[in-house]
């Protein structure tokens, strides 16, 4: 097991085909002139505000029976256990945004709802963005140790329970990124995730 | 060795470097989970024997056991403390391998922590880790060090100028990209190179990575910028497991055949990483054997400046460099308030603006009276690094304030400015040197700005010379051409002019700033202008410029087409169909004229507000016009919204207007008209901080003339079952985005329940379906924040 890594102060390239996704469009529905501007002039604000931070930590797993052994914890998870049933190293990941982009969404959404819509969907993709982008770099290292880096799964998906936040917070120290944990298990600022993947041998 | 002797063996021959080592002794029984370092030192029989093999595989340089040989990696282990004494065992060890056949390369690998600001790692920290590392080395009596495998752009800087600092042997130094030819934070080939080529790397060139079919590609980005030799080490393949075993999949004769196309490529030195054994090293040798190398020539007109993730050149056949100069607090309150306090927003704003525009290059001055100008600008890098990919110019007049921004800037950065005063060259000249980085020139010496061109050639002249003779090439200075007033001294414009003709004749890079020459006169911007494209026409190299001034930049664009710097006019054909489109589109844009219902349709405020001014000044009564023709134009927005003919902004947009719309008609209702059609209380529940999906909902519901008391988020049962009494409330809506949080709206329906209250709950948020409502008992669910409103019209 290593130490956790810091990584952060990452571009995050502008993930427009998911913001419009989730502002409502499908993919055959373009906005109109008027809301593309809106959302390039609401992007470049956002790119202003953000702060995007991430930790890594690659540790050693045991899949047990409904649940990851972690460490000394155990990841209570069915979903979780298939996915990583033939991993033996796992990274647990978290990212943020910031919270300076969660206030301006709230500025926004008492003084110009329409900018403060955007604005959520743009952050919510960013975190999500920085995400991937920390499971990318996961996979790269993964790949050239000859693993291959199963799909993330974060705590909320499916029967794998927010309650399980905390080990995130124990394996990883999320204040270090300036991240915490509510009593209700919400990660604040709420421009966050964490995150689980697998590392399993590439076979012939 | 030193570097003239490694570059007289690159002429005299391709050289073999040697193949895998960690994977050769855990064959060899190395287990799994020990220090690899100390492992090889407990079993030198069996290290000795790797280096042997290479040594008789016809490697003429082979790599030391010392990859993961620094303080950070071994203090796993609870050996740092042995840092110097592991390597310099090790190298010693190699060295009596290697005999005189082979030369031995001291290995250093990553930390495995990344760099301030994407890490926590300070730069400083980890330069003294390399260097430790270094010492022992050439101690021990490496004949050359390898900096490999690096991923952080940052972290081989500082192992290089580590290396640099402690001793004089020659360096290669080696990246590793991802399948998407980026280093894992970022970084491409060609930035890689001309950041490490400029710092002084005796050879750039990548190992590890993704077999030798993807690494050529990466060779042939570099080798056309090339100004020193470039190697190769791939991997043989992709690994794969094997009968539980990890193996690579490609064949020693299958690595073999990739080896003429690497020469081809431009490479002079080969081996193999990960997967390779000495067999591997045979076949290169074997493709290497009986062929010479040309004597190798640095690539020209390849100065250039490069961010973590891209290069910019100085191409005077190519249209000019725009350097932004926005970043200046002179005369920016904002900005220079803002620096002061320690806070960067305004800065990536106008990065931001700048990028847009179309700049190529940052300028970055924060120099704002009685500031830590140090710390700031180290601030200031830190965010800009990670806000965009456009490289900065360094600008300040405190050489201390340069080094610290070169040192933490991830890549080959502009500064601005050397001149030829004596305290400050003498200063700042070493700096340039130990960074690799191009400045700008003033040509000004200690008795001030020279008035005629000759003498400021003169300067130009002296000062190259003293550049040279330290060991700096004059292609990495910009010429600044020296702009004057135009007003107090006429013939001003005239000496900029030959200075920057007499830079161009000579090969010299030049730039120049604008405003000065228009001080004093009135709309300044046509003298800037006409002078810009005066220097254009003379060769400037680039502008320091205003690029969000659309004028300049037409004029700098057309300028670069009449002085045969834009090829088949191609960018700015590319500008000016951009801006026509944009034109038109403006001009599609721009609304017909429009009735209240229509603009509010729309979203459209500032109309719809000039709209019922006009209705009212009509004398039409507010009360018609909200019920008659707003609440039903919000109704269609609704069903707009459903049918998926519009969506959330232009739902907010609308509902936007509809409020700006009613606090315009407030004042106009008589006292006892009024559209509303109840009250009722909205909360996000207990524990839960999202609202704002309970914001859409209430904005949409007062806008169809109901009065909302919004509670907030994180509001308790009794909290909202206290207000309702109070209030007299009978419908309550209830949010909440989280399944942990979703359980606190049936506790409040049964609190409600419990206390007899007659109340109709509605509830809504992501993870609520319309069976979860039923199941706890509350009236309604409404999915989105148009279905609210009917649900709670019904209720009412």
């Amino acid at each position: 097991m290593t130490e956790p890594v810091l990584i952060s102060n990452f571009n995050l390239p502008f993930p427009y085909k998911d913001t419009l996704r989730r502002l409502g469009y499908s993919a055959s529905s373009e906005p109109d002139t008027k809301t593309t501007a809106l959302i390039k002039q609401i992007a470049d604000e956002a790119y202003i505000q953000i702060q995007p931070r991430g930790l890594y930590r690659i540790c050693t797993i045991k899949p047990e029976p409904g649940c990851i052994q972690i460490e000394n914890h155990n990841l209570k998870s069915i979903y979780l256990h298939n996915l990583l049933k033939n991993c033996n190293i796992a990274a647990v990941m978290a990212v943020t945004i910031g919270s300076a982009i969660c206030d301006q969404i709230s500025h926004y959404m008492i003084s110009e709802p329409s900018k403060g819509v955007v604005l959520d969907a743009i952050a919510s993709e960013l975190a999500d963005t920085a995400m991937e982008k920390l499971h990318s770099i996961i996979s790269s290292m993964g790949l050239q140790k000859g693993y291959r880096t199963t799909i993330r799964y974060s705590p909320g998906y499916k029967d794998f329970s927010l309650k399980e936040q905390a080990v995130f917070d124990d394996l990883l120290n999320l204040k270090r990124i300036g991240l915490e944990i509510t009593s209700s298990c919400i990660l604040k600022p709420e421009k966050s995730i964490t995150a689980i993947a697998g590392w399993e041998k590439i076979y012939e | 060795m030193n570097k003239t002797d490694l570059m007289n063996l690159l002429n005299e021959k391709f050289v073999v470097l040697d193949g895998a080592t960690g994977t050769f002794l855990q064959k060899e029984g190395m287990p799994a989970g020990v220090c690899p370092e100390l492992w090889a030192i407990e079993n030198p029989d069996v290290t000795k024997k790797v280096h042997k093999s290479y040594v008789d595989a016809g490697s003429d340089i082979i790599y030391t056991c010392t990859f993961g040989a620094n303080k950070i990696k071994l203090k796993t282990y609870e050996l740092e403390k042995q840092t110097e004494e592991i390597n310099f065992k090790l190298i010693k060890l190699a060295k009596e391998s290697a005999g005189t056949k082979s030369l031995v390369a001291g290995s250093i690998g990553p930390t495995g922590k990344f760099i301030e600001p994407v890490g926590d790692l300070s730069f400083d920290e980890a330069k003294d880790v390399f260097a430790e590392q270094v010492g022992a080395m050439a101690e021990a009596g490496a004949d050359l060090l390898v900096i490999e495998t690096m991923m952080d752009i940052q972290e081989a800087r500082a192992a290089l100028i580590a290396a640099k600092e402690i001793c004089a042997l020659p360096v290669i130094v080696s990246m590793t990209y991802a399948e998407d030819n980026r280093t894992l934070t970022g970084t491409d080939p060609l930035s890689a190179l001309i950041t490490l080529q400029s710092l002084g790397a005796d050879v750039v060139g990548t190992n590890c990575g993704f077999g030798p079919d993807k690494m050529i590609q990466i060779i042939k980005m570099m080798a056309p910028y090339a100004q020193v030799p470039l190697m190769a080490k791939p991997n043989a393949g992709l690994p794969v497991l094997k009968n539980g075993e990890t193996v690579y999949n490609m064949s020693p004769c299958e690595f073999g055949k990739y080896v003429e196309d690497f020469i081809k490529c431009g490479i002079r030195l080969m081996g193999g990483c990960c997967g390779t054994s000495p067999d591997y090293v045979t076949m290169v040798h074997k493709h290497f054997k009986g062929k010479i190398p040309d004597k190798f020539t640095a690539m020209e007109n390849t100065e250039g400046v490069s961010s973590r993730s891209k290069t910019v050149f100085f191409d005077n056949g190519k249209p000019a460099i725009i350097i932004g100069e926005r970043i200046n607090p002179t005369g920016k309150k904002v900005l220079s308030e803002e620096l002061r306090n320690g806070k960067m927003t305004e800065l990536k704003r106008l990065a931001g603006d700048q990028v847009n525009a179309g700049a190529d290059i940052l300028d970055v001055n924060v120099g704002v009276p009685s500031i830590d100008e140090k710390k700031t600008m180290r601030e200031a890098i830190f965010s800009l690094s990670g806000f965009t990919d456009l490289p900065l110019c360094i600008d300040s007049s405190n050489p201390d304030v340069i080094e610290e921004a070169l040192k933490h800037y991830p890549g080959r950065a502009l500064v601005n400015s050397l001149s030829a005063e004596s305290e400050k060259s003498n200063k700042l000249i070493p700096i340039l040197k130990k960074y690799g980085a191009m400045f700008v020139f003033l040509p000004i010496d200690d008795s001030g700005v020279p008035e005629k061109s000759e003498q400021r050639i003169k300067i130009i002249e002296e000062t190259f010379a003293i550049l040279k003779s330290n060991g700096i090439s004059v292609k990495r200075a910009v010429v600044d051409g020296l702009t004057m007033t135009v007003s107090s001294m006429p013939e001003a414009p005239k000496e900029t002019l030959k200075t920057i003709q007499y830079c161009t004749e000579n090969g010299l890079l030049t730039t120049a700033g604008l405003s000065n020459v228009s001080f004093g006169l009135p709309d300044r911007k046509w003298v800037n202008n006409a002078f810009l494209a005066m220097a254009m026409s003379n060769g400037l190299s680039c502008a320091i410029l205003n690029p969000c001034d659309e004028q300049t930049l037409n004029i700098f664009s057309a300028s670069c087409v009449l002085a045969g710097r834009d090829k088949n006019a191609l960018s700015y054909i590319k500008r000016f169909q951009q801006t026509a489109g944009e034109k038109k589109e403006l001009h599609k844009a721009e609304p017909i004229k429009l009735d209240c219902r229509q603009a509010l349709i729309q979203g459209d405020k500032d109309s719809l507000i000039v709209l019922l001014e006009e209705e009212l000044k009509a004398g039409k009564n507010p009360l018609p016009i909200i019920n008659e023709v707003l609440v039903p134009a919000m109704q269609e927005v609704g069903i707009k919204f459903n049918k998926k003919e519009y969506f959330l902004p232009q739902l907010m947009l609308s509902a936007e207007a509809m409020q700006e719309a009613f606090a315009y008609l407030k004042p106009h209702l008589s006292k006892d008209s009024s559209h509303n059609i109840g009250r009722m209380i909205i909360a996000t529940v207990k524990g839960d901080i999202h609202d704002i999906g309970k914001n859409m909902v209430a904005l949409m519901l007062r806008n169809h003339g109901i009065e909302v008391i919004d509670l907030g988020k994180d509001v308790s049962s009794e909290t909202i079952l206290a207000t309702a009494m109070k209030e007299n409330i009978k419908v309550i809506g209830l949010s909440a985005l989280m399944t942990t949080t979703m359980v606190e709206m049936e506790n409040v329906i049964r609190d409600a329940r419990s206390a007899g209250m007659d109340i109709k709950f509605m509830v809504g948020g992501a993870v609520i379906t319309a069976d979860y409502a039923k199941k706890i008992g509350a009236d309604g669910y409404a999915k989105d924040s148009v279905e609210a409103v009917d649900i709670v019209k019904s209720f009412l």
